[in-house]
């Protein structure tokens, strides 16, 4: 069963697909406004947690079965990552936002993520070393997945 | 709505692992405590365990010194200011060892970052 609320208005949709060929693996939206928070398990992981969109795993009474993505990056670079999701994700005018696309293509440097543009979002460098980050898989385990 | 980042590691080699860097919504959070002369604490939901609670320690001067007695209410005047920054990057960081970030009135050395 799906959640049946509508989004708020406004909201910031964010676009992820785990491929560049969408017949391989899942792509899914999340919603900025179910983001729960974001933690570290590895060194070149960064995990973001929503609220599911399925209702039967909201888990009342209990904890959720959170949707979530995992973005893997550059080594040590969970900052910068976590800095350049949260610019995109809290912009107020709302809308669509590609978090990580074109995986394996040369777009995925470009550096823009708003609009219809599909590219990814282009993150500082690691500020201590000046080393360029980016990502280079992401997984998605979200809804009836 | 905005974002706040903590994290307790020093080290960039040290980085990724369980209780270390944590992003979450501002509305996330739950309340400021006093846990000591020196250790404030910080509520969050927890992120993983929602009826529980995640905890960001700032570590502060000795409040029971005469010359440091009004350290931890500055710590807290610190800490809503920054909770509730209207940050036009998006983000707020409330301290980042790696790179230097603090509260003013926050010692870094031991202010950690624990999930439940």
């Amino acid at each position: 069963m799906i959640l049946t609320q509508f989004a708020q208005e406004k909201e910031l949709f964010m676009y992820v697909a785990e491929d560049a060929t969408y017949a391989t693996g899942d792509q899914a939206i999340f919603k900025a406004s179910d983001f729960v928070g974001a933690t570290t398990p590895t060194s070149t992981t960064t995990v973001f947690r929503f609220y599911p969109q399925d209702k039967s795993k909201l888990g009342i009474g209990g904890d959720p079965a959170f949707d979530s993505f995992t973005l893997e990056h550059t080594e040590d670079a969970h900052i910068e990552v976590l800095k350049g999701v949260a610019g995109v994700m809290s912009n107020p005018h709302g809308g669509f936002v590609v978090v990580q696309d074109d995986l394996g293509t040369t777009a995925s440097s470009d550096g823009s993520s708003f609009g219809g543009v599909i590219s990814d979002i282009n993150y500082a460098p690691i500020a201590s070393t000046g080393t360029a980050v980016s990502c280079s898989a992401v997984t998605i385990t979200t809804v009836d997945a | 709505m905005k974002y706040l980042i903590v994290n307790d590691q020093a080290t960039l080699t040290s980085m990724g692992a369980a209780d270390q860097t944590f992003m979450f919504p501002q509305n996330r959070v739950l309340g400021l405590e006093s846990i000591d002369d020196t250790t404030t604490a910080l509520l969050i939901q927890g992120t993983n365990d929602v009826d529980n609670e995640d905890t960001i320690v700032f570590k502060h001067a000795d409040k029971s010194a005469a010359a440091t007695h009004k350290v931890e209410r500055n710590l807290i005047d610190d800490a809503v200011s920054a909770i509730n920054s209207d940050s036009r990057l998006g983000f707020t960081v409330l301290f980042d060892l790696l790179n230097g970030v603090k509260l003013p009135n926050q010692i870094l050395t031991d202010s950690t970052f624990t999930e439940v």
